[in-house]
């Protein structure tokens, strides 16, 4: 059996946004609605002043808060650890936007597209979706069919490598190992930073996000 | 809300009879009967590359259609640039944004006024143009009609055919503002410009296990090539190159690539530059056998060297001396060869062709010409031009020469005009000086595919230039007020999926790009505007009737006249693949010593001295200093310190972002999500002094006027410098620049201007 991961290579990203701009064409997400996103971190002064990024995202965790709270089971984990929606189920109440520690869902609440009243053949499929929720989804349709992740596909950067974490053969696993990769613990991401990113810039564990999360 | 289905979209999108409402601006696609497709249809797959920033790294895509639909953009694998960035990917947004311009306009109110525009028929488009140019051909003389092309850069061989047909000399483009200055500066010290520089270029790019030391001198790919970062990283991995970059703001090319990062203040490359070359002539780290046989003035250029002293620069770049030290150390211990990539950062500064030359030097210098690892010249040189098209199709070769007296802009840059290389296909008016050109009737009409007046420093100077030709026309995607606010005509252009012209070429491969979906509207491809004009003009045998076979004519042309002997049967046979076309010879290094570098085929440099020069023979002779001299920004902290006192932060602007290629994307919905207003950047202390926060609205203020924008407090920027992005029509930057100018190339100043930034 498989278990899907991903590395995200802090140190490689080169903050272009291609991560987050192929994720809203694959899926053709509304205004507003982003699966992954691009955040600028700063650190020291000027003449020795920092910037680099970070890469929100869901972090499919192990024992998703979202998961367990979904009424209908409309959120659920496969059986290689990707946290999925079922938008047939999703009754659209909010629970596990709430309840996800990363801010990583969003509820579709605007039967809104990015040019007024259109609808282009790529947001089709999106613009049925309304009063559900949307996230990440390891591109899991994709995956299955032998792909990638789109922002995988598309980084130019090379920051994001996916794969199956339990066969020691894979591009990810190797990665893993050959660049001492950490886990963000209780996910299936795991992180490379830059050697002196703040640690409080660096991807947080689910219970740190939720704290995290509660002090705001 | 109006909901326009797919299926109705399908119908929009496909009917090329789709109404225009004229209203003001906005032309929208009308609904239609709904067309039944299911959205279960078999993907097909088309291929074509990507023009959304400059249209010379051709990144490559696989285009998904669904009912022959654009449905979705990849990255294409197997290709030479097989990389695509975010604004690639929105290119799908482009292609069926419904305020794109879809039919021929002609304005019903007068110039100058917010356009009101009315379609009309191509033909009378045609008739219109021809009548205009002609008549003030035969009142005035053909060369004053100018032929301008702004974005994109692909139509500039089609409209320099046109230009020169038609008998006038003065073709220019928005390179005059951009990176030609680099060129100059090339072909001051070599004769030519053998090295396509910049980001996008191979030239600089260092080579694993050869490269002994890189400099990232004011250019930063991670946002203008992001296409590029992955390959140059694995080479950075690789080898034991050494990496310095050198960048006023802290870019993710810094921490991807340096081993120093010198931050300097904006203006002072040329002192740096010269720092190096002092270190490495007084380290005997220089090639001193090249510069004996090959090159020109060495001892006077480094006994000038010699004040560049390390805490001198220091000074003077307002970096600390250890680290230029340190990059000092660098160049003399890893040796040679060296690359230094650059970009068109560099000539945006009064003193720009010079500091670029004392840059460009250093790789001389060093022996690094010619040789792996080092800039190397492409090996026998196909007869193409800059732009893929050919300088047998442009015409610059045979026609532009007999009408070279008939330039407008020889008073004002005369190096600029004597050095253009018609050999070589170009033939480049410089553009900056339009307002005087037009103020002295010199020019008196023109012909724009692409061009946004907001490029040019004090903005409304260009726009008042365009209002008072007899008669403007301009081609676009959009409606852009402020160019299309001063113009008579609009032109509905296609975009790249829609047309084929030119080839997309990587050094010896070329390939064809077909239309992949057929023109929106009733938009023509530039290429075949500029043939339909032709035609109109009377031209008809020179640009075969024009019609919808016209770029089909450009390719055959361009393909036989570049003496390449691909064809364009041949390419697309091999299409979706490319043709190489393979050297004759073998392969050949410093071709300075068996005459390749001289279009007479003997050895040595296409300079007055037949050396590389150190000192400039061209330069000398036109008055200037022959020495890459260094000298202060006109407006600085230093050269004008009353000014300072008001305006004491250095305004840096021009640079790229990752979402926008200057003044485009704009109406491009997921970019535009990404950087919604226009952002004025300065440091934290600069923000703490002045009791900014992010978020704020600022006045960015100049001795020449002020606009507002968004503070955005953040770490890129040095203390003393303001980083301003352009092309915003509601902040547009250049209306606070000066129109101070290189003299050598015309180049205005956007990286030295001086500000004040404050909260409203
Ligand atoms: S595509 Fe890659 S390099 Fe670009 S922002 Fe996303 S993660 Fe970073
Ligand atoms: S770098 Fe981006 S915008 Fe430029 S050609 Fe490549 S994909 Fe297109």
């Amino acid at each position: 059996m498989a278990t899907y991961g991903m590395v995200l290579n802090l140190d490689h990203c080169i903050g272009c946004y291609t991560c987050v701009v192929a994720c809203k064409m694959f899926y053709g997400t509304r205004p507003g609605v982003d699966y992954n996103g691009v955040v600028p971190v700063e650190w020291g002064e000027f003449p020795n002043a920092k910037q680099r990024y970070q890469l929100p995202m869901c972090m499919h965790c192990i024992d998703a808060p979202c998961v367990t709270v979904c009424p209908v089971k409309a959120t659920y984990a496969s059986e290689e650890g990707v946290v999925l929606m079922d938008y047939d189920k999703c009754v659209g109440c909010g629970l596990c936007v709430t309840a996800c520690p990363y801010d990583a869902r969003t509820l579709v609440r605007d039967d809104v597209t990015h040019f007024e009243g259109i609808v282009l053949p790529h947001e089709e499929e999106a613009s049925d979706r309304l009063n559900i929720v949307e996230k990440c989804t390891f591109c899991y349709g994709a995956v299955k069919n032998g792909g990638q992740p789109m922002c995988t596909v598309h980084c130019p950067g090379v920051c994001r490598i996916f794969g199956d974490v339990d066969d020691p053969e894979s591009e990810i696993s190797k990665y893993i190992k050959e660049k001492n990769a950490v886990r963000v613990e209780g996910t299936h991401i795991w992180y490379v930073a830059p050697a002196d990113m703040p640690k409080e810039f660096l991807p947080m564990s689910p219970v740190e996000a939720a704290q995290a999360k509660a002090a705001k | 809300m109006l909901k326009v289905s797919r299926r109705t979209f399908l119908k929009i999108a496909a009917a090329t009879g789709a109404g225009a409402s004229v209203l003001g601006k906005n032309i929208l696609f009308q609904s239609a009967d709904p067309v039944l497709a299911a959205s279960t249809s078999p993907e097909v797959v088309k291929y074509s590359h990507c023009v959304q920033c400059n249209h010379t790294p051709f990144c490559g895509m696989k285009l998904i259609f669904k009912d022959d639909k654009l449905y979705r953009i990849e990255k294409r694998s197997d290709y030479n640039n097989n990389l695509i960035c975010a604004k690639g990917v929105a290119a799908i947004q482009e292609l069926y944004d419904p305020e794109r311009l879809l039919y021929p306009m002609k304005r019903t109110n007068p110039k100058g006024e917010p356009g009101q525009w009315e379609r009309i028929s191509w033909d009378e488009a045609l008739t219109t143009i021809a009548d205009k140019l002609n008549g003030i051909k035969e009142k005035h003389g053909a060369e004053k009609v100018a032929f301008i092309t702004g974005d994109p850069k692909e139509p500039r061989s089609a409209l320099m055919r046109l230009a020169y047909t038609f008998g006038s000399p003065n073709f220019g483009t928005e390179s005059s503002t951009c990176f030609l200055a680099l060129d100059l500066s090339n072909k001051l010290t070599f004769g030519k410009n053998h090295f396509m520089t910049g980001p996008c270029g191979p030239g600089g790019n260092p080579v694993p296990g050869k490269t002994k030391v890189a400099i990232f001198w004011g250019t930063n790919p991670a946002w203008s090539a992001p296409f590029s970062v992955a390959g140059l990283r694995n080479a950075k991995e690789k080898g034991d190159c050494k990496y310095i970059v050198v960048d006023p703001r802290v870019t993710p090319t810094v921490h991807t690539f340096a081993d120093v990062h010198l931050q300097i203040r904006p203006g002072t490359d040329g002192a740096l530059a010269l720092c190096f070359a002092k270190a490495l002539i007084e380290n005997d780290a220089y090639d001193k056998e090249f510069v004996e046989k090959w090159t020109h003035g060495f001892e006077e250029y480094a006994e000038y060297c010699k004040q560049f002293t390390v805490e001198k620069v220091a000074e003077i770049c307002d970096v600390p001396a250890e680290r230029i030290q340190e990059a000092c150390d660098i160049l003399v211990k890893q040796g040679s060869p060296i690359v230094c990539k650059t970009a068109a950062a560099w000539p945006h500064h009064v003193n720009g062709v010079n500091s670029h030359r004392a840059m460009w030097l250093l790789m001389p210098l060093t022996g690094s010409l010619d040789v792996p690892g080092g800039l190397k010249v492409p090996d026998e040189p196909m007869d193409f031009d800059m732009w893929n098209g050919s300088p047998g199709f442009s015409r610059a070769r045979d026609l532009l020469p007999k009408l070279d007296d008939k330039r407008v802009d020889r008073k004002y840059v005369p190096i600029w005009a004597d050095m253009e290389d018609y050999y070589a296909g170009q033939g480049n008016l410089q553009l900056n000086f339009l307002p005087e050109y037009v103020r002295d009737g010199e020019i008196k009409a023109c012909v724009a595919l692409g061009v946004n007046a907001m490029m040019w420093p004090q903005t409304q100077e260009y726009q008042k230039a365009f209002q008072d030709m007899e008669f403007a026309v301009s081609a676009d995607f959009y409606i852009r007020p402020q160019t299309h606010d001063y113009v008579d005509m609009i032109l509905p252009a296609a975009m790249s999926f829609e047309r084929a012209c030119p080839v997309a070429r990587f050094g010896r491969k070329l390939f064809l790009r077909e239309p992949v979906v057929e023109p929106a509207g009733e938009a023509r491809p530039d290429y075949r505007i500029c043939c339909d004009i032709g035609t109109a003009l009377g031209f008809g045998d020179e640009f075969w009737g024009g019609g919808e076979k016209s770029e089909e004519n450009c390719l055959i042309e361009t393909l036989k006249t570049s003496g390449c002997g691909v064809t364009l049967e041949d390419l697309r046979a091999a299409s979706p693949e490319g043709v190489v076309i393979p050297l004759k010879g073998e392969p050949q290094d410093k071709k300075y010593e068996t005459g390749g570098l001289r279009y007479d085929g003997k050895p040595g440099f296409e300079t007055p001295t037949g050396k590389m020069e150190f000192t400039s023979e061209v330069l000398r002779k036109y008055g200037f200093d022959p020495l890459p001299i260094y000298k202060e920004p006109t407006q600085g902290p230093v050269s004008s310190p009353e000014v300072a006192k008001d305006f004491p932060l250095i305004l840096n602007s021009g640079s790229r972002v990752p979402m926008y290629t200057h003044s485009k994307q704009r109406h491009t919905p997921w970019l535009r999500d990404l950087m919604p207003e226009p952002i004025c950047r300065l440091s934290p202390k600069a923000a703490r002094e002045r009791g900014i926060e992010t978020g704020d609205e600022v006045e960015l203020s100049t001795q020449f006027g002020a606009i507002r924008a968004k503070a955005e407090v953040t770490n890129i920027v040095r203390d003393d410098c303001i980083d301003m992005f352009h092309g915003w029509e509601q902040a547009n930057v250049n209306l606070v620049h000066a129109r101070d100018f290189d003299p050598i190339s015309g180049f205005p100043s956007y990286k030295e201007g001086l500000c004040q930034v404050k909260k409203v």
